[in-house]
């Protein structure tokens, strides 16, 4: 009975699966908060315990992640691009594309036969298309960031957000705050604005149907729809999107 | 005369005929500024203009190139156009030429930038009082032509690889670059990720060391210089601003491909460069057509963000 344990580092959360033969069967979300080792060993402890498991019956661990580097005990550091990409491929071997929109990173991935990685584009050096985007703005809109996705779906049109920066866009949410614009169309709008960030990434890898959305972002049923309406396709959507990269580099993890 | 053969004349682009310089007994010396800010230089330009331009420009206004008695530009992009303006409005040396240079290379294009060259050899020849002779053109042509370019000076910090070589054995995947001037941090970065560079197309790589090898230049009996000197620029593996040579890019990319059994390859386009935006498509549409991946990493002349460069290029090594 071989177990082997994937490890994801992200900016935001630390997400751990324990994969037996072949299928996942616990994982464990942590907020990283200063991160590095500690988390992660806390996160991959939290996991085995839900597993049942000792640390002495993983096999082999691989670590992935802007962290990966962090964690000594890993066996192996495969970047967070094709572990998203192996993860999604096992749930739906068949995508073709990939979005991923984590904290600090946002990606399209194109798959080709096998799962294997044709083409990706990542976010360039700034925050927009994030969840750090959408973080900061939850703040300026005092809201809490789990409600964003659903007040938006109440609003029948977005407020135009035109910066992408997320410094300018900050300061446009608050002019429009003071103008008395609802929350939800303002929350919409930024929707509409990540959306429209990623979905340009999309253009640029090429990216076809069928498409699978993962990272915390996919949790944000706004970000989702507005993503849908500007592709005019339907997203895969995993039931624990965030634990794709952990789950792909546990998978990994096994065929070492 | 002893005196005036040390003059130096700079330039910065690969068309520059450096031949003509070194024929009236002067010194071509290739200014690459070192990387760094440049808040001086951001005084004269829009903010999204060429780093490599202002990081030019910064280092001529903080008197760190050595000083040459004259630069030589050639009108290769609109930021480099920008530059030689700003050059000459600040008297930053006694004396600056533009050259322009045609976009393509077919004889309609070798026989009208013949002529401009020889009107440039007029010039030069008329501001430093001294003659032009076929005779040293030749001789100069034919220096050049063998071994590294010669820049004439041992504080040039560029790297001018001559270590290209096809054979050269690795068991890493084996990657090309391709960018205006690559920043020294992607080489250290490519090979921390566990791949080998085994071709830079650069214009600090092998786009100024491959032009000796012309192909469909005239020979030196009974012609003319200036139009072999034409030839052997416009025919050498052309730069992304030879928009409408674009066929030929293509060939001397796939050649390049297949010499040095090319894997995958890394696009480093230096910010705001419009040429690099529209060359990118034309090289990652002829690779990926031969199955190779390109990766496109933004950044300046210093470089990029460690982190994310780092992480792009390791998925880069997964995929190969
Ligand atoms: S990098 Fe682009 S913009 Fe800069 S000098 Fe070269 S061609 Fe011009």
């Amino acid at each position: 009975m071989t177990v082997t344990a994937g490890l994801d580092l992200g900016s935001l959360s630390t997400k751990a699966a324990i994969v037996r033969e072949g299928q996942l069967i616990s994982f464990a979300v942590l907020p990283t908060g200063r991160g590095g080792a500690p988390v992660a060993e806390r996160a991959l402890e939290e996991a085995l315990a839900r597993a049942g498991l000792e640390r002495s019956e993983v096999r082999s661990i691989v670590a992935t992640g802007y962290g990966r580097i962090s964690v000594p005990f890993a066996h192996r550091r495969v970047t967070e691009i094709t572990c998203h990409a192996r993860g999604v491929y096992h749930l739906w071997p068949d995508t073709a594309t990939v979005i991923d929109i984590g904290g600090q990173d946002s990606k399209v991935i194109r798959l080709g036969p096998g799962g294997k990685v044709m083409d990706f584009v990542m976010n360039e050096k700034c925050a927009a298309g994030t969840g750090r985007f959408l973080e900061v703005m939850a703040r300026a809109l005092e809201v809490d960031i789990e409600e964003m996705g659903e007040l938006s779906l109440k609003a029948r049109r977005g407020a135009a957000i035109s910066n992408t920066c997320t410094v300018f866009a900050e300061s446009e949410v608050v002019s429009l705050l003071a103008e008395g614009r609802p929350v939800e169309e303002i929350i919409r709008g930024l929707h509409e604005a990540v959306a429209e960030r990623v979905a340009s990434m999309a253009e640029r890898v090429g990216w076809q149907e069928p498409v699978a959305m993962t990272g915390g972002v996919a949790k944000n049923l706004g970000v989702v729809r507005s993503l849908e309406e500007r592709l005019a396709t339907s997203l895969r959507l995993p039931e624990e999107p965030q634990i794709m990269g952990a789950l792909g580099a546990a998978l990994l993890a096994a065929e070492t | 005369m002893g005196e005036a053969r040390k003059e130096l004349i700079g330039w910065f682009c690969s068309y520059t005929p450096v031949e003509l310089i070194r024929a009236l007994g002067l010194t071509p010396l290739r200014l690459l500024p070192p990387p760094g800010k440049t808040p001086r230089a951001d005084a004269y330009f829009t903010g999204n203009l060429c780093p490599y331009v202002k990081a030019i420009l910064e280092t001529a206004l903080a008197g760190e190139f050595p000083a040459p008695a004259g630069i030589l530009f050639v009108a290769s992009c609109n930021a480099m156009i920008h530059l030689s303006n700003i050059w000459r409005s600040l008297k930053l040396t006694p004396r600056v030429w533009i050259l322009d240079v045609p976009r393509r290379a077919d004889s309609l294009a070798v026989n009208y930038w013949a002529r401009r060259l020889k009107e440039l050899g007029g010039e030069l020849s008329a501001s430093f009082s001294r003659p032009l002779e076929e005779e040293a053109l030749w001789r100069a042509l034919e220096e050049e032509s063998h071994g590294p370019r010669q820049d004439g000076s041992r504080g040039e910090r560029g790297r001018e690889r001559n270590g290209l070589s096809p054979g050269r054995k690795t068991s890493r995947p084996r990657l090309l670059l391709v960018g205006s001037v690559l920043p020294d941090v992607l080489r250290d970065m490519v090979e921390e990720a566990g791949m080998s560079v085994v071709y830079e197309d650069a214009c600090n790589g092998g786009r100024l060391v491959g032009e000796r090898n012309v192909t469909g230049a005239g020979e030196r009996s009974g012609g003319d210089p200036y139009l072999y000197l034409a030839q052997r620029y416009l025919y050498k593996p052309p730069c992304p601003r030879m928009v409408a040579d674009r066929d030929r890019r293509r060939i001397y990319l796939r050649e390049v491909v297949k010499t040095y059994e090319v894997q995958g390859a890394v696009y480093h386009a230096m910010k705001f460069c419009d040429l690099a935006m529209v060359d990118f498509t034309l090289v990652k549409d002829e690779l990926e057509g031969m199955g190779i991946p390109v990766l496109k990493l933004e950044g300046d002349y210093a470089g990029g963000n460690r982190g994310q460069w780092a992480t792009r290029l390791e998925a880069l090594r997964e995929m190969l």
